[in-house]
Order: C-alpha cells, then structure tokens, then sequence
C-alpha cells in the first residue's frame, strides 16, 4: 500500500523546515517546545511525525500554520519557497486553507454545531475563491463525494451532530481538501475513531494524495498507521528529530536507541503473552541543551552522550541524531 | 432528533442558524411555559391598552374614591376615583418598555465590550474590565439612585441609569463565554481554513453564545423591572399621574389600612412579571445550556 519512494523523491521540496525552535515565554522561566526541527516533504509524499505526547509534534504542525498562540518561532519554513515566519497576517490567512489544509483529531468537536455540512464548506470555499454559492455548493458537493460519502447530498444537509465520528471525520477531510492544497496536515485524524474507520481513513489518505498529489504530514503516535500508509517517517523526541527513515526502513532497521525503543513497545500480533515493554523513565519537559535529550532514558548512554548534543547526520535517505547509533543488521 | 432533520433550514435568524432551539420541546418545561404565558398576557394586554381597558386611566371621579375591587371596578379604584384595572394594563407598557430599553441597551454595549474585551484581550481587556470593575464594585440599586440624582427624576432619566448599570453584568458574563468558545476546536479549524477575526466572530461565536445571550437577556429584564419600581417607589423614576406600577404602590401605602387592594394589586402585579422573567430565563437556560443535557 505505501506509495513506491522513488516516485516521491522525483518530485520538488514542497516543504523545507530547516532549523525550527518554537518557545513559550512564561513566568517561571521559558518552555522551549520544538528544539531545532529539520523536516522536508515532497510534493505527493506522506511524512509521518511520530513522538510521544509533549515531543514537539503538534506544536510542529501548528507552527507551519503559524496557529500557535504566544509562542514565538525561528528558523525557517518554507512552503513552494516562499517562507511562512516573515508573511504578514494577511498573506498567512490567504494561505491557510487554499494551499495548506488541516484536519484535527477530534472530529467530533472540529466542526461548528450550528451549521450544516453544507454551509461550512460553502464558506470554506468562499474564503479563498471568487465563486457564487452555486458553484461552491458544486465543489462542495464533488469533495463530499471524493472523500467517499456516498450520500454527499444527504450529508450536505445535516448538522455535525447528525452523523457518526466517521462521516464527521471524512466531512473535515473534505473541508480541509476543498481548495485542493499543496499540503495537508492530519494531526491525529485517527485516534478518536473505531479501529475499521480508523483504516478507511488511512486509505482516503493515502487516495487523495495520488489523486490530488497533495503531500500529507501525518503527525501519529502509532507506528501502525506509519507503518500502513507513510512514505518517511520522522521520529521525533523532547522538540527534535532524532531519526528520519523512509518507513520499511525505519521499522525494520531502527538505528536509534529510541526508535527501537518505541517498536519494541508495540504489542506484537504472534501470542508472545510477555509482559509489555516500555521504556523506563519519562520524557524531560526541559531537557539539558548540552546533552542528548535521551541520555537519561537510555540504555546504551555514554560520557559522551550526557556532554554533548548529537547533531543530526543525514546520509542517503536517512538522517539519524545520535552518538551511538544500533548497527543495522543486514 | 429524526423531526429535525426535516427541515434544515429551521431556526435561521439574519443570517445565521440558531444553534437549533428544540421549539416544542421548550413547552414541555413548565417553567418556559408558565413564564412564557405570564409574560404574553402582559405583552397582549399593554400593545391592547387602549381598547381592552374598562376606564380612561387618568379620568378622576371623587365620587368613586377608594372603591374595592367588584362591581365596575373590577379591582376598585384609587384615592382619585380612577379604575385600577385600567391603571394596572396601562402600567404594564411602562414595566415593559423599561425591560426592553434595558435589555436592548445592555445587550449592544454587554456584545460589543465583552467580544472586545475576550476576543482581543490585551489592553483593552484590562481597561474594558476594569471599568466594568469600577461599575459592579457599586451596588446595582445605589447606583442608579445616585445617576437619577445627578440626572433628576422623570422616566426617560430612569430608563438611563437602569440600561447604563445593567451593561457591566452582561459584558463579564459575555466575556467569559466569548473566551470559552474562542478555545473551541471548530474555531480552530475555521482559523486553519483561513478565516480571520471577523469571520470568526460572526460565524462561529456570535451565533453559539446565543442560548447564553437569550437567557442573560431574560433575567435582565426581571432585574430592570425589579430597580425601576424601587426607583418609582422611591419617587426617583416614573412621575405621576403616569400609571407605573411602583408609583402605585407608593400612592397606595397611605391608604393601607382603608384600601389594602391600592398596594396589594401592583405589587402582585410585578412580582408576577419578575417572576416570569426568572423562571422563563431558568427554563430557557435548561434547555439551551448543552452542557446540562448530555
């Protein structure tokens, strides 16, 4: 099912992230939430982020979108290479929606309770195009269908609440895709459905990027969802990337003690009834800048590792952040 | 749930939906229907005042005075001879038209200042709250005393110091919606769409924090009538001969013990608005309020 890389790695950056840190100012001191992120995503490509909870992911995505209320970023992102942190207000918003869209966990609380399908996308669309409401209700009406409700005209009519977590789940999709972005951002877009649904969503995915070639970040903490539909992934731990693999590879051959880490954690299908594993100790909020991140949570940490940060080494298609990376067995 | 979907275009007031008000269901909470039925017998009887009522309410017959209620006085008359009844209708325009001045003007200035205030937040926020500060640190029924001193007696004086002192109540209370709904992931997503300020406010909070507004308006207007025959009573608003409520409690107290009905029949007649008010606001906001139905 995942899409063959090659294909992808043809096509032009779309997305460069060079360098990114993001930081909360606050009273008892600064919160630095993403620590220097380096990420690039093809066009028609599907990039995972994966990360435990407070690894930097969602901040990371909101902050392409420029959506993070009182945080201040640097570094540089560039979409179609125009970079995003020194737009105006008004230039970001005519991005936001037209060449970036967004789709958010919960499906049940994205979408207003006080319109219509209809009328959501209707003005999705009216924020960016020049088109009269019956034109709008067409596109509308085309993405509904696109995203696999069989009954667009139905669902076209009725109020969020009327329909299942799924249905909500594909009518955000359809607002998101309405103006056809270059990139979509899917924070989650899974987690708060049913285990069936939650596949029909991941295969919706990955047929609109083939269809529309629009290129997807997948932010997940599952490795089963990057493991089905992600071209790469980026693992991600206390605000940076330690490891970047195209996904069979960094499933089969993690080099990075935490990337291992987090696969061995996966409950494995085989019947081994041993007890689940998990890595000791628990992610720093603040972590020692002059130290690797994940020292004091792992096994395989030197003098070195708790003395210097490693930077992040690129080598063919991989990228990997660490002192002491697990030899890749052939 | 299935009746709704019958119809969508249900429940759209200029230009936006209502968060869908389920209309017959309302009937069935007994507080939205005895409020509701006080409410529009007061509203039938004052618009139908000058056929409905028995007698010219400022004709005076001496020879009348003090009659008890029965006979063609259904509810006697006053130290002047004129009809009670007559009075009471007329004097409900006067309670209503305080409510809806009220009402109208607190709602303008409690929208505008509260969605200022949340949604922008900053300085402006700090200035617009402490000034609302300023405002409620006074006692609702002192201030208005004392802008009805500065002002001097007399309705429309009255009307304006009730709207002024019912604003700060309503722009807290506005606020702290406007900053809950502002954190809902719909207007989020309607940020990431591209929507600016503008269109967030007007799509997204406006039209769900109409159930809040409806009910702040309603319990507004039982506060406003409340202070407005304090004011009469206290010969601070309504003037005679107007035939205001509270002014007739005032004029009946001196014949308490002659003619209890002078007293008895005002003062029942704005508790029961009072009354409506509440308990219609009450049942609005159980039914309107999401969070108390799941």
């Amino acid at each position: 099912m995942s899409c063959p890389a090659p294909i992808a790695a043809l096509a032009p950056d779309l997305l460069t992230i060079r360098n990114l840190r993001v930081h909360f100012p606050g009273q008892t001191g600064e919160v630095l939430a993403v620590d220097g992120v380096d990420l690039t995503l093809r066009a028609g490509e599907i990039v995972g982020l994966v990360g435990e909870s407070g690894s930097g992911k969602s901040v990371t995505a909101m902050s392409i979108l420029r959506l993070v209320p009182g945080a201040r970023s640097s570094g540089q992102i560039a979409l179609e290479g125009r970079d995003l942190i020194g737009l105006g207000a008004a230039e970001m918003r005519a991005l936001r929606g037209d060449r970036i869209g967004m789709v958010f966990q919960n499906p049940m609380t994205s979408l207003n309770p006080a319109y219509t399908i209809g009328n959501q996308l209707i003005e999705a669309v009216r924020l960016h195009r020049p088109l009269g409401r019956g034109a709008a209700r067409k596109l509308a009406l085309t993405r509904l269908a696109e995203v696999g409700l069989t009954d667009a005209a139905r669902v076209f009519t009725s109020y969020p609440h009327e329909l299942s977590g799924g249905m909500r789940q594909r009518a955000m999709i359809a607002m998101a895709m309405i103006c056809a972005p270059a990139l979509l951002i899917a924070d989650e877009p899974t987690t708060a459905l049913g285990v069936t649904t939650q596949a029909q969503i991941l295969h919706l995915l990955d047929r609109l990027r083939r269809e529309h070639g629009t290129a997807i970040l997948l932010i997940t903490h599952d490795l089963a969802v990057v493991a089905a539909i992600c071209d790469r992934v980026a693992v991600m731990y206390a605000g940076s990337v330690v490891e970047e693999a195209p996904s069979d590879d960094l499933i089969d051959r993690p080099r990075h003690p935490y990337t291992r880490a987090l696969i061995e954690a996966i409950p494995s299908e085989t019947g081994d009834r041993r007890r689940l594993y998990s890595i000791p100790g628990a992610a720093l909020m603040r972590p020692d800048a002059q130290a690797c991140a994940f020292a004091p949570r792992c096994a395989t940490a030197s003098e070195r590792c708790r003395a210097a940060r490693p930077p992040l080494i690129t080598s063919g298609a991989r990228g990997l952040r660490c002192w002491h990376p697990l030899e890749v067995s052939p | 749930m299935s009746l709704m979907r019958l119809d969508p275009a249900r429940g759209r007031i200029a230009g936006f939906a209502l968060p869908r008000l389920p209309r017959f269901r309302a009937l069935r909470n007994w507080r939205v229907s005895l409020g509701g039925a006080i409410l529009l017998v007061v509203l039938v009887s004052s618009l139908l005042a000058p056929w409905i009522s028995p007698f010219d309410p400022y004709a005076q017959d001496l020879k009348a005075a003090l009659l008890p209620p029965g006979g063609s006085h259904l509810l006697g008359t006053d130290e002047f001879g004129r009809d009670l009844l007559s009075r009471l209708i007329w004097g409900g325009r006067i309670a209503l038209l305080v409510a809806a001045v009220s009402v109208v003007v607190s709602l303008i200035a409690g929208l505008f200042l509260g969605l200022v205030a949340g949604y922008f937040g900053g300085w402006l926020d700090a200035l617009i709250m402490r000034g609302v500060d300023i405002l409620l640190a006074f006692p609702n029924f002192l201030l208005a005393i004392a802008m009805v001193a500065i002002l001097g007696p007399g309705l429309a004086n009255m009307l304006v110091a009730i709207a002024i002192f019912g604003i700060p109540g309503f722009v807290r209370l506005y606020r702290a919606e406007v900053l809950t709904l502002k954190g809902a992931d719909y207007v989020e997503a309607a940020r990431s769409m591209g929507a600016g300020p503008w269109q967030v406010i007007r799509r997204h909070i406006l039209p769900n924090s109409i159930p809040l507004v409806i009910v702040l308006c309603s319990l507004r207007a039982a506060t406003a009538i409340l202070v407005a025959s304090g004011l009469s009573f206290l010969g601070l608003g309504v003037e005679p001969p107007l035939p205001d409520w509270g002014a007739m409690l005032t004029n009946g107290r001196e014949y308490l013990r002659v003619a209890p009905h002078l007293t008895t029949v005002p003062g029942l007649a704005i508790m029961a608005l009072v009354f409506a008010f509440n308990i219609f606001g009450d049942g609005l906001r159980d039914i309107l309020d999401p969070r108390r139905k799941h």
